[in-house]
């Protein structure tokens, strides 16, 4: 019995003048995850990711009933804080908010944490949240940069990174790790930078641009596998099959390219593992397991082996975690290997 | 009383806008009903609270939608220009540390996008979607040039007050927003800049050939939605403590599918603001109710869009029985 | 072959009111059927029945004895029935032909049009009926009534036999409506049948063989026009005998109050001078293009593109100053198109009459709303304008209700000046007489009117002077009761000597 829950129990009950207590009864994990998002391959991936944990978990342990819905924004901040407040309003035990912005949910986590919520800043941390959940953006990308030096192979090499939204703080720290990994080795130029705003069709017209504007361009670099798609096709079907892509997150289809294909990096997220985590982390918190209060995503570099040993053999660390594409495909597909029920028993 | 605009009190004449308030309160009910059998919060004064702040820009914004739709017109700048407003705010109380000069600008600024674009409307004649649009994108660049892209937190209690206090439940900015609707309603049906908007809707040319400056008035109708950005923008700061670059985004949106549900002509002339009180409760409802009952995101997009098209054919009927 | 179509027992309701009651219409092919009755009578409601826009509750529609389904618009044209609109139906940017053909276009082989066999098969239609029209003409270059004609010849070459004209001549210059009458005699030669609703009782006895009263929904005339009068029509139009409207005869003794010196406007009018007396209705009359119109914008402030001076009480004005100020100088303007830019359709009867001197009403920033009623009920009463209440939104009104509407906005005392432009353009007999006594009750209390009118018996019925103009020339003056009627016919057709 952690405490947790009973303190949550105490609050509603001295607090409510209805004395509904039901929602807090022993027993029970609710779990809500607020997105910014519903419609990117990789939140599609992630909230499915979610809604499968839940089901997992709720059926593997007789002890405990797990419950959970997600909600989307749909990029909206006021949006994201009317869903907030309703959310809170409903006392659910954990809270994963993925902020638009920060700052403006400083008032909402003092009010979760009044009513005995547990806040988990998803991406963004925040200082007063209880937990944050974060990507570790900066390593990553310098991940992706140091195997761009590592596989461009020391002559001169052209690449332009398509970026976040203007002012998003994922989008501007992988920017950040990206530009850095890159540094390590002076044959890459960065002939462009253009953000396409999380949006497939801009990074479309994006990579038209640039594909007319740099005929000896060599990789396209991205904060998001979204834009790899567009990218990849616009790139093969004007006949330019030399272009190495560098892409993040971890969606399958982008991995998939990796043997013998174009796409020679990639950061596996992978939005269903994600979700898997989140379930993961509510059930570990309700378990009253010690947990670090900035949790990071295990986002391991996915290269291809062969590429990995030619990386290798060019320089690049030995000691940055890789998985080879098999494993990579293998965990992206089913988050339960690594974060399902059997991790926790 | 026979004020020129008193609702018609002939009993049972169920004019086109009296049949539409009529359904949509039906609606409002039946909404209501049915999300507080699927949750029991609905009806908490919390949830109350928390439904009518977060629809309390919307009311604003939608409110001045209303003059721009009553003159056959439209604005889609208002989003942008409730961020552009509120950077402008921020910004000034931050560099003079004074909160009233604040509000000052931030008023003053949303009015200026809501001037150029009355002059190029009203002035110039150009058609206001293209306007607009030109301004919806321009303020948002505005905004983001004003704040670099980044937010701006703000301490100034006297700035923060309006949209992020509350008595008890009640968060002061809703006897704000019915004080609003009280001076709007005046503005509209007892002045004679309100006749002139539904008679520069109703008829542009004969507006104009009667003398009823029906362009001057374009751009006093889009200085006040502009003011009313202004004023929203000062609510959105106060509600999240912080001034945001991407705030207001789809919020004309939001407010055209609410002042269309309320029973406003697309083609101006016809409607009233209460229609869009309505269409705005109606609107916040389902949003609100939605979020309650965990309704999958994907399917509610879906049923916003069917509450739309359900009034708008409905109405359609109406008209033409009548016609 | 001689074709024949039967209405028989056609009932309408439209909620509470019954538009239709039991009404049977017939017309046979070669003959000229007029359907007359005042607004609201039934006529188009009838009409549209007939063309499948409207179903009907109740009655039956035979095609030469047999009886036929029109359900749609659709159905009416595959029974030959075509129906020739006020507002016309055709594209601006197409020629005569183009429209002509529109949706079924001939082909050469491949997609091409053949425009030149197109324009063949219109140009053998135009001479059969005498018309000289280009073919390849683009619409817009033509005026009201041959763009009449091209939808009359777009109905007869998709095979209707039977056409009807709603008010066809509501729209044009005497010219165009003589070469009207001579097409539908010789549409009559060829066998064509046609529905003529007008409430022009010469027009009407002039070219129908059959005339048909409609009166609240009901038939209540239907007799050879050989067999019957203009005043009997009348009688049973209204219902009573219409009070002949006699103009007062009275003395202009009022100052001048509008001066107009030699205006020139190029391509619109040359060196036009008159005055108008306080009291005085002076009516400028010609055929359309004489430029009338434009002066009148002028005088209103529409325009100030012009040479010359136009004085008002005493001062000169300033061109184009705008009509905001001309309404606060105490000037009024009523339109020639009451739906373009005379009314304010989806406002109620209230706004459209309060709208000019809504400031009048204000009392501490906000209307008085008793203070505008009491101007709207009297305005109401004073055109005897027939509205269920001042709430009514205009729209449901009759075109003669309209208009008397677009007249009460201006009844304020202080007005001066009025300009009428077509006054009665469109409405029926019944109106117009409410109308000329609303323009003579005007002038009595001292207000100067200035009217363009192309209808020659109103003009000689309604002016105190009469100035006609020929191509933006002023011809001749003519003062009540010296009214010539002839010779002001023959000065606006260009034929008259100046005098």
């Amino acid at each position: 019995m952690n405490t947790f829950k009973k303190l949550t129990a105490g609050l509603a009950l001295a607090g409510s003048m209805m004395g509904t207590t039901a929602l807090a009864a022993d027993g029970t994990l609710d779990v809500v995850f607020i997105n910014d998002g519903h419609v990117a391959p990789y939140h599609v991936a992630w909230l499915s990711g979610f809604e499968d944990a839940l089901k997992a978990y709720d059926e593997a342990f007789d002890d405990v009933k797990v419950t959970g819905r997600w909600l989307s924004a749909e990029g909206s901040l006021e949006k994201m804080i009317q869903q907030a407040e309703v959310t809170i309003n409903e006392k659910p035990d954990v809270m994963f908010v993925n902020a638009i912005n920060v700052d403006a949910f400083e008032p909402l986590v003092a009010k979760a944490q009044a009513e005995g919520i547990t806040w988990i800043a998803v991406h963004s941390p925040m200082d007063s949240a209880d937990y944050s959940f974060t990507l570790g953006d900066v390593v990553n990308g310098t991940n992706q940069g140091m195997a761009m030096c590592a596989l461009s192979g020391g002559e001169p090499y052209k690449v332009g990174i398509m970026l976040g939204q203007a002012g998003n703080p994922s989008g501007e720290a992988r920017r950040e790790g990206i530009l850095k990994g890159i540094s390590t080795c002076d044959n890459i130029e960065v002939v462009a930078e253009q953000p396409a705003d999380w949006d497939t069709v801009k990074a479309q017209s994006i990579t038209e641009n640039w594909l007319t504007q740099f005929p000896d361009l060599d990789a396209i670099s991205g904060v998001t596998d979204g834009y790899m798609y567009p990218a990849i096709a616009v790139s093969q079907n004007s006949g330019r099959t030399d272009i190495d892509f560098y892409g993040y997150d971890g969606d399958i289809p982008i991995i998939q390219q990796m043997e013998g294909g174009n796409v020679k990096a990639d950061i596996l997220l992978s939005g269903t593992r994600e979700g898997w985590n989140f379930v993961q982390m509510a059930y570990r918190i309700y378990k009253g397991e010690e947990i670090e209060k900035v949790y990071d995503f295990f986002t391991p570099l996915v290269l291809s082996k062969e590429n990995h040993e030619i990386a290798l053999a060019n320089g690049f660390p030995a000691d940055v975690q890789v998985y080879h594409v098999e494993d990579a495909l293998e965990v992206a597909a089913k988050g339960y290997l690594e974060f399902g029920p059997d991790s926790v028993k | 009383m026979a004020d020129i605009t008193a609702p018609q009190r002939r009993s049972f004449s169920l004019d086109g806008l009296t049949l539409r308030y009529a359904v949509l309160v039906g609606l409002i009910v039946i909404a209501s009903i049915g999300f507080s059998m699927a949750n029991e919060n609905f009806y908490s004064m919390t949830n109350i609270g928390i439904l009518l702040r977060s629809i309390s820009v919307l009311f604003l914004v939608s409110m001045g939608m209303t003059f721009v739709m009553l003159t056959g017109g439209i604005d889609l700048s208002v989003g942008s220009n409730v961020a552009f407003s509120g950077g402008v705010g921020v910004v000034t109380l931050v560099s003079t540390g004074s909160p009233w000069l604040g509000f000052a600008a931030a008023i003053l600024a949303g009015m200026a996008i809501g001037w150029i674009n009355g002059f190029f409307i009203g002035k110039l004649q150009l058609s206001a979607f293209m306007v607009t649009l030109a301004t919806f994108a321009a303020a948002r660049g505005l905004a983001l040039v004003i704040y670099d892209a980044d937010s701006i937190n703000v301490h100034d209690p006297v700035f923060l007050w309006l949209g992020g206090t509350s008595w008890g439940n009640l968060p002061v900015v809703i006897p704000f927003v019915a004080l609003m609707f009280v001076a709007l309603s005046i503005l509209l049906y007892k002045t004679t800049f309100g006749r002139d908007v539904y008679a520069t809707g109703s008829n542009f040319n004969t507006a104009f050939v009667l003398g009823r400056q029906p362009g001057r008035k374009l751009i006093w109708v889009y200085v006040l939605t502009g003011a009313l950005a202004g004023l929203s923008a000062i609510i959105t700061v106060g509600r999240v403590s912080s001034g945001q670059p991407w705030t207001g985004l789809y919020l004309e949106f939001d407010a055209i599918t609410a002042v269309i549900l309320g029973g406003t002509a697309l083609a101006g002339g016809r409607g009233k603001l209460l229609g869009t009180i309505l269409g705005v409760l109606l609107y916040g409802i389902i949003i609100n109710g939605l979020v309650l009952t965990g309704t999958n995101p994907y399917l509610q997009s879906v049923i916003k869009g069917a509450i739309l098209l359900g009034v708008v054919l409905l109405d359609t009927y109406t008209q033409r029985g009548k016609a | 072959m001689k074709n024949r179509i039967d209405m028989k027992g056609i009932d309408k309701s439209f909620f509470a009111t019954r538009a239709l009651n039991n009404v049977d219409f017939s017309c046979v092919s070669g003959e000229v059927h007029a359907l007359v009755g005042l607004n609201g009578a039934g006529k188009s409601t009838l009409m549209k029945v007939l063309g499948g826009v409207i179903s009907r509750d109740s009655g039956t529609i035979e095609v030469n004895g047999t009886p036929v389904e029109i359900n749609s618009p659709a159905d009416a044209s595959a029974q030959g029935i075509s129906m020739i609109h006020q507002e016309y139906s055709l594209i601006n940017e197409l020629t005569v032909a183009g429209n002509i053909f529109l949706g079924r276009e001939l082909r050469k082989s491949g997609p091409f049009l053949d425009k030149k066999e197109m324009a063949r098969q219109v140009k053998e239609q135009l001479d059969r009926f005498g018309l000289d029209l280009d073919p390849y003409k683009p619409i817009r270059e033509l005026n009201s009534g041959e763009k009449q004609i091209v939808e009359i010849i777009r109905a007869l070459m998709s095979d209707s036999w039977l056409i009807v004209m709603d008010e066809p001549t509501s729209a044009l210059s005497e010219e165009d409506k003589g070469r009207l009458f001579e097409f539908i005699r010789r549409m009559k030669a060829e066998g064509i049948s046609i529905i003529y609703i007008s409430h022009h009782m010469p027009e009407i006895f002039g070219i129908a063989e059959q005339v048909t009263v409609m009166r609240d929904g009901q038939i209540v005339l239907s007799e050879r026009t050989a067999e019957t009068t203009e005043d009997a029509v009348i009688a049973t139009m209204t219902g009573t005998e219409l009070e002949n409207f006699v103009k007062p005869h009275k003395e202009i003794l009022g100052e001048v109050l509008v001066n107009v010196a030699g205006l020139t406007k190029n391509e619109a009018y040359q060196d036009i001078s008159f005055d108008v007396h306080r009291g005085e209705i002076l009516v400028l009359t010609g055929l359309r293009g004489c430029g009338a119109p434009e002066l009148a914008k002028a005088i209103f402030g529409l325009d100030g593109d012009y040479n010359g001076t136009i004085t008002y009480r005493g001062a000169a004005l300033k061109p184009g100053r705008g009509p905001a100020v001309a309404v606060s100088d105490g000037m009024g303007l009523v339109t020639e198109n009451r739906d373009k830019n005379g009314i304010l359709p989806q406002l109620s009867v209230r706004d459209n009459i309060a709208l000019p001197f809504l400031e009048k009403s204000v009392k501490a920033g906000v209307l008085d709303g008793r203070a505008i009623e009491k101007v709207v009920t009297k305005a109401i009463a004073d055109t005897s304008t027939k509205t269920s209440s001042p709430n009514q939104e205009i729209r449901f009104l009759s075109g003669g209700n309209k208009q008397k509407i677009c007249f009460s906005r201006w009844l304020d005392p202080d007005l001066e000046f009025l300009i009428l432009l077509e006054p009665t353009r469109g409405i029926d007999v019944h109106a117009k007489a409410d109308i000329y006594r609303i323009i003579e009750d005007l002038a009595e209390r001292g207000v100067g009117i200035l009217i363009l009118s192309y209808e020659i018996d109103e003009v000689i019925m309604l002016a105190d002077r009469v100035i006609t103009l020929y191509q933006g020339q002023s011809v001749s003056e003519f003062t009540y009761p010296n009214f010539d009627k002839d010779q002001m016919l023959a000065d606006i057709a260009g034929v008259g000597q100046p005098h």
